[in-house]
């Protein structure tokens, strides 16, 4: 019995459910009657049309087949699919086909863009995404690189990460610039740029990979892909009025390939653009001449230039380089500038003397400086992975005419001076290293160099001294310097001890000669520096440390040739220095360095004949011996990064000692002053520390940067005969932040605070000198697309007489549309006619009033030529 | 190439989990398979067992084609793209994937129940497998919309390969498809987890686009074809004993893994390898 109503239980469910059970198909047809391919088939109960039942979808012929079960009267069918209008159909609640017809339309999405991560790590590469950094009215990389966390750029373009200038801008993993990359950070439009690379530690020698640390960071700009291979030329002409016509062009092609890359720009403006500033080289090209004599112009107040450049200026750069076959390269990198400047000031400057009287003068100067300034660069490189060769061949040319009024205690004195120089240098660099590590490393370098230049004063402020009414001196100093090494890589290895000895030969030949009047110097400067070198470094995973002990013998001679005097001398100098690096991990890093080196003799010393060195200054060197000085370099630092939470932070602190065999100073009377010397045993030391510190935030694009450094120092100073000691405390503050709280806001503020005083020996300490700098500006677009900038300088300085605060207003509105855009910007809003600026530094204390550069209004029109 | 592997590979170890470094291949042998119409961006929390606390975190990318849907790891194609610049400018090796990405590529067709899949463990070469891709009988739920990414969505509920899901799919756009091998669903999937927690997707970005899906391969010709069985085979044994798993892998040559525990102290391999990772599959079949 049980078995039976089990049975026809079991039936009577099989009945029910084939009944409530309903086969749906169909097909989905477009109005031309095509089948259309997977669309979304939901069946709805037609009571509660929010319920699916069941869902499919069509097939390569339209159609769909499904298996509806529920009690309700009807079913509705909803077809959706991306490229049509969602439709339904009402159908009975059985089984049964039906057509429905869609139409064809795109769905319109709503796109949610995933944003990159701002800053990521790989490996020794930091890598930022400069979409994240980027604001409207950034016009350069350099604009976008000053947000980023851990690096800082100068206004000539020089960048920094971690506190340190980086060693070498790539483009593309191309260094088109060479020393030059200034012009490239202030002139590429960040908008090509895709990501800037950090890479630390990068040492850009392929076989010198793992055999020598490279501390220096480079930075690589990776480009957009749509940037590569495409010619740009945007050009950009601005006219205005302040108290003349004001004029700002410029034009920047560029051209970026694997293979070759192309930048050349052109810039004119008389705005108040230093344009100068661009041009220098951040490679270590020190000049070997200087200027002996120099016509006095109004020194540069501490502000921004372009608030008291009153200047004409014109700079063109071509930049190029070529990539040769697998591993060479060629590079052409070449300017000219041509820049009048023009400055007003009046100063009164106040030394203190030994005994506790002030010599103080007071002058009221103007003058006018032109200069033209050209260099040129051709540089040849092969960095295989174990050869590398470098040839660079490079020429320097300038000339400067300049000539000044000055009104100095009741005297209206002119000048004129004029200076060129001439310089060619070669540097050679070869690497050669096989697979077992070892090797050789050869360097060479030749510098030639010509500085002829003229002063003339009218009138003479030493009668007593020298005949006539006017000075007319010429002075050329020459040089003719080489300076190699040949080392060997890895000659003994010893677990994870290396040594590497090397041969150094260095040759410098100056020359010095002058006339004024009928004092004269001729002399000769020779010194050869031969000996050999030992690098021992000990490198494991975490831990570097190298110590080079150079031993050197230098010979020096001074050849007075206008009485005949030679004077020899010669030395056996060890100059060891020494550099330990501790890796805790990837975020924490130790560094210590210890040096010890002789200063050289020095021809800018050594002549006996009196040089007029301003119109007021007239030097000669009674201690005329070949003295050197004993120079001491100790620092220990500390580095932190966390690149996820994008802080970078550092300490560094360095004491350093020099004590030289002379000591150089002045003798004041009245408005001349004497150069003079004598022998010592005192010491200069210096201590100083500094912390930095760098926060982004992924908040409204937040970056907070900040420094704080402190230096001590207590020096000996040679002031009318006799020998006084000072000291100095210096200490500052740096803030910067940035921030983009809307899409249509963004704000930047720098601030400095600085604190400095000196104090005589015996004497109280003279009252602190507190300067605040702060410059702060807004952007913001208001509807319609116009950016409008506000730009705020403050500045304050306690010593200034009467208002010590002093600010500055400019203003900025912006348009772009397609490829225009258009600026027109209101410099010194306010109509600040100069500016009071003090200053103390050992025991001389200045002041000076300077021109500034009138309100004016100047429109820009920038646009894309191609 | 991969001789420098050997010996910079590291692993931090613990009883609970393990780090490991994904190795990044040079991708510069690619085959466009269709282009991607859609971009589908999804964050992606996993962990090997239900057990360990801390996920790993990914984020995936579902390229969504006419006639092909890829799912790959954005972490890993990131680093791989970097490592591949980096050879063709010259460098002798290249850094590794950082973090723990979730070491699986998949490649679907669109209609089909066959999945092309590779996963890359660690140093070890390669998997390139077949595997099936079932259509998933979903149960609709009537609950409460949720919004993602501005997007209202519905819930659905499926069994799958020992594990029951909850999708969130926005019929707002009809693409029945979503990460791995999900899908069948009358709109995106814009987030789904399994019961326990253990896997959980989240869409996080939605783009239509024009690009290329791209299938590599790699170029030291490591991959090793095989079946899911054998994939999952050896996955459980590495697991069981990671640590003894590479050396083997090294043809038994200890002295190149170096082995750091989670304490940062360098560890015995011997002892090392007496730890195992507890390991539970996606699909527990």
């Amino acid at each position: 019995m049980k078995v039976t109503i089990l049975a026809f239980t079991i039936i009577l469910y099989t009945v029910f459910q084939s009944v409530g059970q309903r086969n749906i198909s169909g097909n989905v047809k477009n109005t031309y009657g095509c089948g259309m391919d997977f669309v979304n088939i939901i069946a709805m109960p037609a009571d509660a049309p929010k319920t699916i039942l069941v869902s499919t979808f069509t097939d390569e012929m339209g159609r769909f087949n499904m298996s509806v079960n529920i009690g309700c009267d009807s079913i509705i069918l909803k077809a959706s699919g991306m490229e049509i209008a969602p439709s339904q159909i009402t159908v009975p609640n059985r089984s049964g086909s039906y057509e429905i017809i869609v139409e064809n339309r795109a769905v319109e999405l709503k796109e949610v863009v995933v944003k990159s991560k701002k800053v990521y790590s790989q490996g020794d590469t930091i890598n930022y995404n400069v979409g994240s950094f980027l604001s409207q009215t950034d016009q350069s990389i350099a604009d976008v690189l000053k947000k980023m966390p851990g690096i800082t750029v100068s206004d000539a373009g020089q960048i920094s990460y971690q506190g340190k200038p980086i060693k070498n801008l790539y483009i593309e993993g191309l260094d088109l610039m060479k020393g030059h990359y200034g012009i490239a950070t202030n002139n590429i439009d960040p908008n090509n740029i895709a990501t800037v690379q950090v890479l630390e530690n990068h040492q850009d020698i392929k076989a010198l990979k793992g055999l020598r640390p490279e501390e220096q960071a480079s930075i690589n700009l990776r480009l957009k892909e749509g940037v590569k291979g495409v010619f740009n030329l945007i050009a950009t002409i601005g006219g205005g009025y302040g108290d003349e016509e004001l004029w700002n062009n410029s034009a920047i092609a560029t051209y970026f390939r694997r293979n070759s890359q192309f930048l050349a720009t052109y810039k004119g403006n008389n705005t108040g653009e230093d344009l100068s500033q661009e041009l220098y080289s951040f490679d270590n090209d020190y000049s070997r001449t200087s200027n002996i004599s120099s016509i006095s112009m109004p020194s540069a107040p501490g502000i921004d230039k372009r608030l008291y450049y009153f200047n004409r200026s014109h700079n063109a750069t071509f930049n190029n380089v070529y990539r040769i076959g697998q591993s060479g390269e060629f590079g052409i990198n070449a300017a000219y500038l041509n820049d009048r400047d023009t400055r007003q000031s009046h100063s009164a400057t106040t030394n203190y003397l030994p005994d506790g009287g002030v010599n103080t003068v007071d002058e009221m100067m103007s003058g006018t400086a032109r200069m033209q300034k050209a260099y040129g660069d051709l540089t040849y490189m092969n960095n295989g992975d174990e050869s590398y060769i470098k040839e660079q061949l490079k020429f320097d040319l300038s000339t400067t005419d300049a000539a000044s009024r000055i009104i100095a205690v009741g005297d209206n004195v002119s000048q004129i001076g004029k200076t060129d120089t001439y310089r060619l240098l070669n540097k050679f660099h070869m690497t050669h290293r096989n697979s077992s590590d070892r090797g050789f490393e050869i360097s060479s370098l030749v510098n030639i160099e010509k500085r002829p230049h003229s002063l003339a004063v009218f009138p003479n402020l030493f009668p007593a001294m020298i005949t006539g009414e006017v000075l007319y001196q010429h002075v050329d100093f020459r040089n003719i310097s080489t300076e190699n090494s040949a080392g060997l890589l890895s000659v003994l290895k010893v677990g994870n001890l290396t040594l590497h000895p090397s041969a150094i030969v260095n040759y410098h030949h100056n020359a010095l000669e002058s006339s004024l009047d009928m004092m004269r110097n001729n002399l000769t400067l020779d010194y050869l520096d031969a000996g050999l070198g030992a690098e021992m470094m000990f490198s494991t995973r975490n831990i570097h440390a190298s110590l080079y002990l150079p031993m050197k013998c230098r010979m020096f001679r001074l050849d007075n040739r206008l009485d005949g005097d030679i004077t020899d001398k010669k030395r056996f100098r060890v100059e060891p220095s020494f550099n330990f690096t501790y890796k805790f991990n990837s975020s924490h890093n130790l560094k210590a360095a210890a040096m010890l080196n002789y200063l050289t003799p020095s021809i800018e010393t050594l002549y006996s004949g009196r040089i007029l060195t301003s119109y007021r200054q007239l030097s000669a060197y009674d201690v005329t011996g070949l003295y050197e000085g004993l120079n001491q370099h100790y620092s220990l630092g500390y580095d932190f990064k966390n690149i996820l939470s994008m802080s970078f932070a550092g300490a560094e602190v360095f004491w350093n000692r020099q004590s030289p065999e002379v000591l150089y100073g002045s003798y004041y009377d009245g408005i001349v002053q004497r150069t003079i010397s004598r022998r010592t045993s005192e010491n200069v030391d210096m201590i100083s520390a500094k912390i930095h510190a760098s926060q982004g935030f992924d908040w409204r694009r937040l970056k907070i940067g900040t420094s704080f450094a402190y230096s001590y120092y207590d020096s000996p100073l040679l002031v009318q005969d006799a020998v006084v000691r000072y000291t100095g405390n210096t200490l500052g503050v740096n803030a910067d932040i940035s921030l983009t709280p809307f899409k249509w806001l963004s704000v930047s503020y720098q601030g400095y605070y600085s604190q400095s005083a000196t104090q005589q020996k015996g004497y109280d300490r003279f009252p602190w000198l507190r300067t605040v700098t702060n410059k702060a500006s807004l952007d913001f677009t208001i509807p319609g697309g116009v950016t409008l900038t506000t730009s705020l300088y403050h500045y304050y300085n306690n010593f200034n007489d009467g208002d010590r605060s002093f600010i500055l207003l400019n203003a900025e509105a912006k348009y772009t549309i397609k490829r225009f855009s258009f600026t027109l910007s209101c410099d010194n809003l306010l109509n600040r006619k100069s500016y009071l600026y003090s200053g103390l530094s050992a025991l001389t204390e200045s002041k000076a009033i300077y021109n500034l550069r009138p309100r004016s209004v100047l429109l820009k029109i920038r646009f894309r030529i191609f | 190439m991969k001789q420098l592997f050997l010996f910079i590979f590291c692993m931090l170890v613990s009883k609970t989990g393990l780090t490991q470094e994904t190795c990044s291949r040079i991708i510069d042998k690619a085959n466009p398979v269709d282009t991607a119409k859609y971009n589908v961006t999804y964050s992606l929390k996993y962990k090997f067992h239900p057990d360990i606390r801390d996920y790993y975190d990914d984020v995936r990318i579902v390229q969504i084609g006419k006639r092909c849907i890829k799912d790959y790891s954005d972490i890993i194609n990131h680093f791989d793209s970097l490592a591949t610049e980096q050879i063709r400018r010259g460098a002798e090796s290249y850094s590794n994937v950082s973090g723990e990405p979730w070491p699986l590529e998949i490649i679907r067709p669109i209609r089909g129940e066959k999945a092309d899949l590779k996963y890359r463990l660690s140093i070890s070469a390669f998997f390139v497998y077949q595997d099936s891709v079932p259509s998933l009988e979903w149960n609709f739920s009537d609950e409460g919309a949720d919004t993602i990414m501005g997007y209202e969505c519905r819930k659905a509920t499926a069994k799958f390969a020992g594990r029951r899901y909850t999708a969130w799919f926005t019929p707002e756009i009809p693409l029945p498809f979503g990460p791995y091998k999900f899908g069948g669903l009358p709109g995106l999937i814009l987030k789904i987890e399994d019961a326990e927690r253990q896997f959980i997707w989240e869409a996080i970005g939605f783009q239509k686009t024009n690009t290329p899906i791209i299938e590599h391969t790699y170029r030291d010709g490591n991959d090793k074809r095989c079946s899911a069985a054998e994939v999952e085979k050896t996955l459980v044994r590495y697991f069981k004993s990671p640590v003894g798993f590479m050396i083997s892998e090294m043809g038994g040559d200890s002295g190149k893994v170096h082995i750091v525990g989670k304490d940062g102290k360098v560890m015995n391999n011997a002892d090392a390898s007496q730890i195992s990772v507890p390991y539970k599959p996606l699909e527990i079949k």
